[in-house]
């Protein structure tokens, strides 16, 4: 495969010409020129693209070179996270993630490991994820040979230490007793059991479960999962695409697949019913998330859905949350919506943490925002304002090299065809106002809409059984 | 990260959307990248202050604008003043954000004066009238309804995000005001327009609804947060006179009565060009962005350099020890006074705070939590609240169950004994600086992070070249720096510790 690298292949004309003599030396209003009549060249962009080549054992891997900086990051996905937990050991996943760090490797122990690679200063870090654990990694150029070694010791032959795993198993188990301090992490982490109830994503860690898993656990969860054909590989920085390869290769490319058998998630179920639930505490301020499960990233829907979040609640100022809780109201600080979208399946949530004394109230509001959906389609000004958002920050998409590559690995793991990213500014713009309103109906149907509060109930300035029957949870 | 980021990748920013009230900055420091070479910086008639780098790999820009102003500059009785106007800045101008500012100002004029009648009556507490309050009230609501019509809400943000800008936001913290945002490089007029007319002529539209809006923050990041609460606490009692010890989001009272006039004088005083630095980084030709902001920020006129007078914390005579009762599991924050930059000793904390604190092979970490099994987690903070005025050392830590935070603290400071006494190894210095090198050119990766950094150090050390000379003075640390100053300032006297349980012991 050719090794000619693509991400310098940008052109750009920009030049700032005068615009005449309407924006120069006054401070006078009524002679600034409005600034939906500034004029801008165009920004001519090609999509950078990261080289895709593969390790001897087929081990994908992408490439983004850029030299300005004397650095090289290294990430590591591996398809498996929390929702990979086995039943009654939750917990397990995020386990591996922390003590793959620690826990030393057949070349060295854990400590003399932290030692060198603090010496050299690189960075190393595990994310485990629902889905998905993204092993990082960052040093500098100097240090790149001896940083891979361990980098690829620790991805393939973790040891696991007893000790460094003990003290892990302690330090969950202390953040699970803290975890009700933070009002807003302990409803997000309660709302995760509820959205996915029945599904194994909804498996939440407990002392129990964390209680009964043993350093065995740790080393068959890597054995079972951490297998060449569960990774992706992308690298970026002050390496060339060909040095890269051969580097990991000879690291990892011998690397032989044992347990070809993945096990796959089937994505959750759609509800088939309204939730509401309660869960108490006693703080000024209430925690509101409403949600429902929505399209995968492949989907025809994907693109109206996103239009539609980013005018309900995750396009900033202009969202109608934002507007109408946040800046018309004074209800909220925070109040905004997400939509997450992966290969099978999507989640939507919509957020509000708003004093005790207005809960009812916001969330009555947020039940008419989403309603609204589905009984109005939307105005054709909103609909272009985001549809222009959208597509023209996509270029930020790609502010690195490390951006570069991370993405491109992403689709590979997502399913999608190299295509998406060039064709998405596209998609997005074609998106119509009827399209919006069918994702809602088919989304964002109330009577399967999950909803929790978390606050005083004392406090509230009118009882939840308003909004139907109340499920009551609590943190343990 | 944008939406095709959030999309692809997992990531979860919910309350990234506006204005963190707290800036932690860690100093970073040089490496063989020549970033004096790389800078253009140019200095405006008015005093306005710019710095230019030039880098290409993305069509991108990415803008910081920060005023040498923040909480610290708050008369007493008016804390809050600092961020409730920055919040303001997003409501729009004479030109952006309404249909007819003639008319509109009329409207405001009168809202102004009807709310500060409305305040002066709820300010007599229980004195107060409420059926006078209530016909003031119903006043008020029909004069904001009569300007909602003539308003174009949130405006500011409308223009940005169309036009595909990323991470606007600002912030503020003691020291400094910040407005920032990344956008298309072909938009950069876009920026300059609508900045140099809020820097100047700003209007405070919905300002009762937003007074409402950083209760709810307030009630979000401290009321409802048990670190926020205990750093709040703890500043309060480690400064009995400096405005250090006062909160970014400003007293309770303070905030429900801050008047528009009090956020006019505010910015007229401080929102001076000559209080401002401005970076720009990206995929830029200097010369044109040079011309832009001369033609936009030129015309500003200068004012007068502000001249807040700040107090002098006067020296700590004995130990101070707070406790704060809470609904949480227990915590402790710990902090020494010490001087701010450009003193050398500054520098050594530098050095000090990575030391004890910086992963898994830090001291406090490696003995605290690992070895003695004491703690759950520990940090520290070289310059907290601010680097403009002398700080404090600062250390966070939690207690592992079943340990209390007696235990706890006698740990740490077991450890700040031992670096009065043994000398650092050599080895470990040089890790130390090591990593302070390292996560200078990391930061370098990003031209927002870059932009912040530069426009920073401008301001509150006088001269982005900070950052340069910064590794060359770590550089040069010895061993016997390190327990100078650890005998100098980790003593009883300086110190100030509050702890956090759900029943303080007395």
């Amino acid at each position: 495969m050719k090794t000619i690298l693509l991400i310098l292949n940008m052109i750009f004309a920009i030049s700032f010409t005068c615009h005449g003599v309407a924006l120069a030396s006054s401070t006078k209003p009524d002679i600034l020129i409005p600034p939906e009549r500034l004029q801008y060249s165009p920004l001519k962009f090609q999509i950078p693209r990261a080289e895709k080549v593969a390790l001897t054992n087929g081990i994908p891997l992408y490439i983004a070179e850029d030299h300005e900086l004397p650095l090289v990051k290294l990430t590591a996905l591996i398809r498996t996270g929390i929702a990979h937990d086995p039943s009654g050991k939750e917990g397990l996943a995020d386990l591996v993630g922390d003590v793959l760090l620690t826990g030393g490797t057949h070349l060295l122990s854990g400590d003399e490991i932290d030692e060198t690679l603090a010496f050299m200063a690189a960075d190393i870090d595990c994310g485990v994820y629902l889905e998905y654990t993204l092993l990082t990694f960052s040093v500098l150029r100097k240090d790149l040979d001896r940083a891979l070694e361990i980098f690829a010791s620790i991805l393939r032959n973790p040891v696991f230490e007893q000790e460094k795993f003990a003290t892990a198993r302690n330090l969950n188990i202390e953040e699970l007793r803290r975890v009700s301090d933070d009002p807003q992490n302990l409803a997000f982490r309660t709302y995760r059991k509820l959205l996915y109830r029945g599904d194994p994503r909804g498996r939440l860690s407990t002392f129990q479960s964390l209680g009964r898993i043993a350093r065995t656990d740790l080393l068959n969860f890597h054995r079972d999962h951490f297998t060449p054909g569960n990774i992706l590989l992308s690298v970026s920085g002050d390496i060339t695409g060909k040095e890269a390869l051969s580097l990991l290769n000879r690291c990892l490319g011998d690397w032989q697949e044992i347990n070809a058998d993945m096990k796959t998630l089937t994505p959750p179920q759609r509800k088939t019913e309204a939730s509401l639930t309660l869960l108490p505490k006693e703080t000024p301020q209430s925690v509101i998330i409403y949600g429902h499960l929505g399209p995968p990233i492949s989907s025809p829907d994907f693109y109206p859905f996103t239009v539609l979040d980013f005018i309900l609640g995750s396009g900033g100022f202009q969202s109608r949350m934002f507007q109408e809780i946040r800046t018309n109201r004074g209800l909220a600080y925070s109040s905004g919506s997400f939509y997450q979208a992966r290969k099978d399946y999507g989640i939507f949530e919509a957020y509000v943490f708003t004093k005790a004394e207005s809960t009812a109230q916001v969330l009555g509001l947020i039940k008419d925002l989403v309603r609204e959906f589905q009984e109005k389609v939307v105005g054709t000004g909103e609909l272009q304002w985001a549809t222009k958002a959208i597509a023209n920050n996509f270029i930020f998409t790609f502010k690195t090299a490390d951006d570069v590559a991370l993405q491109q690995m992403m689709l590979e793991y997502k399913g999608l065809p190299r295509s998406f990213l060039e064709e998405y500014p596209g998609r997005i713009a074609a998106v119509g106002v009827e399209d919006v309103r069918r994702v809602a109906a088919t989304y964002l149907d109330p009577h399967k809409s999950v909803i929790l509060v978390l606050g005083p109930e004392k406090d509230f300035d009118a009882p939840l059984t308003r909004f139907g029957t109340v499920n009551r949870e609590d943190v343990f | 990260m944008n939406r095709i980021a959030r999309a692809l990748l997992h990531s979860f920013l919910f309350s990234a959307v506006v204005c963190p009230a707290l800036l932690l900055f860690l100093s970073d420091s040089s490496c063989a990248y020549d970033l004096e070479k790389q800078v253009k910086k140019y200095t405006l008639e008015n005093g306005l202050k710019l710095l230019m780098v030039k880098r290409d790999f993305s069509p991108t820009v990415s803008l910081y604008i920060r005023h040498k102003v923040g909480a610290a500059d708050e008369q007493s009785g008016k804390t809050g003043t600092a961020h409730f106007l920055e919040h303001m800045l997003f409501k729009g101008t004479r030109t952006i954000g309404t249909k007819n500012f003639g008319r509109e100002k009329r409207i405001l004029d009168e809202i102004a004066r009807t709310g500060d009648a409305l305040d002066q009556e709820s300010r007599k507490g229980e004195m107060a009238d409420p059926s006078k309050m209530k016909s003031i009230q119903a006043r008020l609501d029909g004069l904001e309804n009569e300007q909602r019509t003539l308003v174009l809400s949130n405006e500011i943000d409308r223009l940005y995000s169309e036009n595909g800008a990323e991470a606007l936001n600002a912030s503020t913290s003691q020291d400094v005001t910040t407005y920032q945002v990344s956008l298309p490089a072909n938009k950069l007029e876009l920026w300059a327009r609508i900045e140099s007319e809020r820097m100047m002529a700003p209007v405070f539209r919905e300002f009762y609804a937003e007074r409402k809006v950083i209760m709810e923050e307030r009630r979000q990041s401290i009321e409802s947060d048990p670190d926020g609460k205990l750093m709040e606490q703890f500043l309060a009692a480690a400064f009995i006179a400096h405005p250090y010890g006062r909160p970014i989001l400003g007293w309770p009272y303070d905030m429900s009565y801050l008047s528009i006039k009090d956020l006019d004088d505010f910015l007229k005083q401080y929102h001076t060009p000559s209080n401002t630095v401005i970076a720009v980084v990206g995929n830029i030709y200097h010369q044109d962005v040079l011309r832009l902001i001369t033609n936009y920020f030129g015309p500003i006129p200068a004012g007068e350099t502000p001249d807040s007078r700040i107090t002098e914390e006067p020296p700590q005579l004995g130990e101070r020890r707070i406790s704060v009762s809470f609904d949480a599991n227990p915590r402790l924050v710990m902090g020494f006074h010490k001087p701010t930059l450009p003193s050398y000793d500054d520098y050594v904390f530098d050095v000090i705070q990575a030391l004890l604190t910086d992963g898994r092979v830090s001291r406090l970490h490696k003995i605290l939590v690992e070895e003695k099994a004491v703690a759950e987690s520990v940090r520290s903070a070289s310059s907290m609240p601010g680097t403009r005025y002398p700080n404090l050392f600062t250390l966070f830590a939690t207690p592992r169950h079943p340990h209390s935070l007696a235990e706890l603290e006698e740990a740490m400071m077991v450890e700040l004994e031992r670096l009065k006494k043994e000398p650092v190894s050599d080895r470990e210095l040089e890790r130390v600086k090591n990593s302070l090198k390292a996560s200078f050119v990391r930061s370098l990766d990003s031209n927002a992070e870059l932009a912040s950094m530069l426009s920073y150090f401008e301001t509150v050390a006088g001269d982005y070249r900070y950052i340069v000379e910064h590794l060359k003075i770590i550089d040069k640390i010895t061993p016997d720096d390190l327990m100078r100053v650890a005998r100098k300032y980790f003593t009883q006297k300086n110190k100030t510790i509050a702890l956090l349980s759900k029943t303080p012991k007395e």
